[in-house]
């Protein structure tokens, strides 16, 4: 069983690849020390996005859900992370230098990064979910069903 | 609607004592299909 | 630098040698056995229920199950791997399908046998172009993933990993035949499940199931979310993906040949039975990330990252032999399964029909060498794009389940019929996959293969006498 993999990876190419481009052309622009961070994978309709950033030593990065307080949700010497299990909302994430351990330094925070987290629709959700599951029921009839004799002319015929 | 902790445990614990067994099934399986032999 | 490679270089190529050394040589071993052109195809059509059942699970735990069941979980939560299981129940429902193929076609050799003798040269070669682009595509994925799962595990650079897997696969199966690939596979499948449940109990032990909760309700509440819209939408079309898979590939219809009389449907009821919990283990390791404050930079690596925090170099070492496990038991039966499909339906199909044993027994062994330096040729230059191609193969392989079924239960039908059923499911999935998403190309195939199937088969008066399947291989092409 194989083809579940990075379904979003794809599906959101273009979104990503406009936003490491927007990312690469402000790393160039700004200053040195802010730390940039930008989407690599986008599953902003499935509650989930991994962040990515470039970084020499240790960062420190912070998550803010909605208009609430910034929160730490990394750190150390890593240059991505995968936040999932997001609900609807607008989320904001900024990250900075950080010396290692829990000392924290005073070096200024890069740009803020927003992503609005838009789960589809249940009704759309469960739309598909019905037609699926139709089609798996009349499969499992198919083939539950007791089968005819091999090598009889198959009578009746009705599918 | 959510997972509670029990939920969790039960759905794991019994998924992984089916793997966990599952070596042992097969490992009869062919020790039985070599006695009888008709493993190939 | 992300913490991606979790074990040292020079203890991965080690491991690599050894483990490929030992399955070339066991393939040799298993393969001496072979006699006819039977044997080496179908391993002499009695293969055990204890080797059987193994293979089918081997087969269908592929690298991705080991790494992507991980990363669903931890992107999508509970459905995400519970979603994954249910790849299982392809194998579930192939297993009473099994049984008939088995009875109808004591003497067939591959997919394309049914669909030729049932529908005609026409739908068979619908068929074919088909099943090759999938089995094509399957196969270079496989590849691409090796070298890159041992790049990232180990620092082995993509080449050197990607080219001694394909090797290493190609050998024992031409070497061994199908024997060889089924044999493999036993010792594979034993070494999947240990790994995975010793890993899962490692987890349980160390942080145990209230602390991975706490953490999750805590920190990632959406994953515990059993009405998450996103999984609800992949769930039906994940499943209808797994049984255009199984249900049309020769890899499972070879299978069904090669299975003893009355092993089959036991085989692949268990197989399926078996296969059912190995997302789920594997997605609870990466739901244990939160609670012990590992950071994931790049969620396929999820399993080998916990891995490697629990138990240092030795969970790595683990995690590497299971995913090395899980690569080659999936790569030797699609290079044995699609050169079969080649060896039968094209080269005695439309180039040679009339071959002799001799001939066919030297085309096999020629043609598993060519798809694997093919496959090897493709993977070489590490391109996405292929490895993407592979996403569209569910449009394709989810038009081909009604034709099969209804073929194999009913009488009724054309080829015209069914020819258009693949085609029209397969045109409206990739039309669906570029205008709403990847998540409803299989489920739109299905639907539109699924009506137009069912109309032709009501409108045709021709009724397929179903003894003509008996005679398949005493005919030929």
């Amino acid at each position: 069983m194989h083809p579940q993999g990075d379904h979003d990876n794809r599906f959101l190419r273009w979104t990503r690849l406009s936003l490491l481009v927007t990312g690469m052309l402000a790393l160039v622009a700004g200053p040195a020390q802010a730390l940039e961070l930008r989407v690599v994978d986008d599953g902003h309709t499935a509650g989930y996005v991994t962040l990515a950033w470039e970084n020499d030593g240790d960062v420190e990065l912070q998550q803010r859900d909605g208009n609430g307080a910034w929160r730490t949700v990394y750190r150390g010497a890593d240059s991505a992370t995968t936040l999932s299990g997001l609900d609807d909302g607008e989320f904001a994430w900024r990250a900075r230098p950080a010396v290692a351990g829990n000392v924290t330094t005073n070096t200024p925070w890069g740009k803020a990064l927003n992503v609005e987290i838009a789960h589809h629709p249940l009704q759309r959700a469960l739309g598909f979910f019905a037609v699926g599951a139709v089609m798996f029921v009349i499969l499992l009839a198919c083939i539950a069903l007791p089968w005819r004799v091999s090598g009889q002319p198959a009578a009746g015929g009705q599918p | 609607m959510t997972l509670s902790a029990a939920g969790l445990t039960t759905l794991v614990v019994a998924a992984l004592a089916v793997v966990a067994i599952s070596p042992f099934i097969l490992i009869a399986l062919l020790v039985n299909d070599l006695r009888k032999k008709s493993s190939w | 630098m992300n913490a991606d490679a979790v074990l040292s270089t020079p203890v991965a190529v080690v491991i690599v040698a050894i483990f490929s050394v030992f399955w070339v040589a066991l393939g040799w071993w298993l393969g001496r056995a072979n006699r006819s052109l039977e044997d080496y195809m179908l391993a002499g059509r009695h293969v055990g229920l204890g080797l059987a059942t193994a293979t089918a699970m081997a087969t269908w735990v592929t690298s991705n199950t080991t790494m992507t069941a991980p990363q669903l979980a931890y992107q999508l939560g509970i459905w995400g791997m519970v979603g994954y299981s249910l790849g299982a129940v392809g194998l579930l429902l192939f297993a009473p399908l099994a049984k008939r193929i088995r009875e109808l076609m004591p003497h067939g050799y591959t997919s394309g046998d049914f669909i030729r003798v049932r529908y005609g040269r026409f739908a068979w070669r619908v068929f074919l172009l088909i099943s090759l682009f999938y089995a094509l595509g399957w196969l270079v994925s496989l590849a691409m993933a090796g070298g890159l799962l041992v790049e990232a595990l180990s620092g082995i650079p993509y080449a050197w990993g990607m080219t001694v897997i394909v090797v290493t696969c190609t050998l024992y199966t031409v070497f061994g035949g199908l024997r060889a690939v089924i044999g493999t596979d036993f010792v594979q499948t034993l070494i999947i499940l240990a790994g995975l449940a010793l890993l899962a109990g490692l987890v349980i032990v160390e942080v145990g199931f209230e602390p991975v909760h706490r953490q999750l309700a805590e920190e990632r509440p959406g994953l515990l979310n059993l009405l998450l819209p996103a999984s609800l939408m992949f769930l039906f079309n994940n499943l209808l993906f797994g049984v255009g898979e199984i249900f049309h590939s020769n890899v499972w219809w070879s299978r069904a040949f090669a299975f003893g009389e009355g092993v089959g449907f036991r085989a692949y009821l268990l197989a399926g039975l078996m296969w059912l919990p190995v997302p789920i283990v594997a997605g609870f390791i990466a739901l244990a990330a939160p609670a012990l404050g590992v950071n994931v930079p790049s969620p396929d690596m999820v399993a080998p990252l916990v891995a490697g925090h629990l138990m240092g170099e030795a969970g790595a070492i683990l995690v590497f032999i299971v995913v090395f496990a899980a690569l080659a038991s999936s790569l030797d039966s699609l290079l044995a399964a699609t050169s079969d499909l080649l060896l039968n339906d094209i080269y005695r199909g439309h180039l040679r029909p009339d071959a002799g044993e001799a001939e066919l027994r030297r085309a096999a062994a020629w043609i598993i060498i060519a798809l694997g330096a093919l496959a090897w040729a493709l993977a070489m230059p590490r391109l996405g794009t292929l490895a993407a191609l592979l996403h569209l193969t569910g449009a394709f392989v989810a038009s081909t389940i009604w034709p099969i079924v209804f073929g194999l239960r009913w009488g009724r039908g054309s080829g015209a019929g069914a020819a258009s059923a693949m085609i029209l499911g397969t045109v409206c999935g990739l039309v669906a996959y570029n205008v709403i998403g990847f998540y409803v190309a299989a489920l739109v195939s299905a639907a539109v293969s699924l009506v137009v199937t069912t109309v032709t088969f009501q409108l045709s008066r021709k009724r397929f006498m179903f003894s003509e399947l008996a005679a398949t291989r005493a005919t030929g092409p």
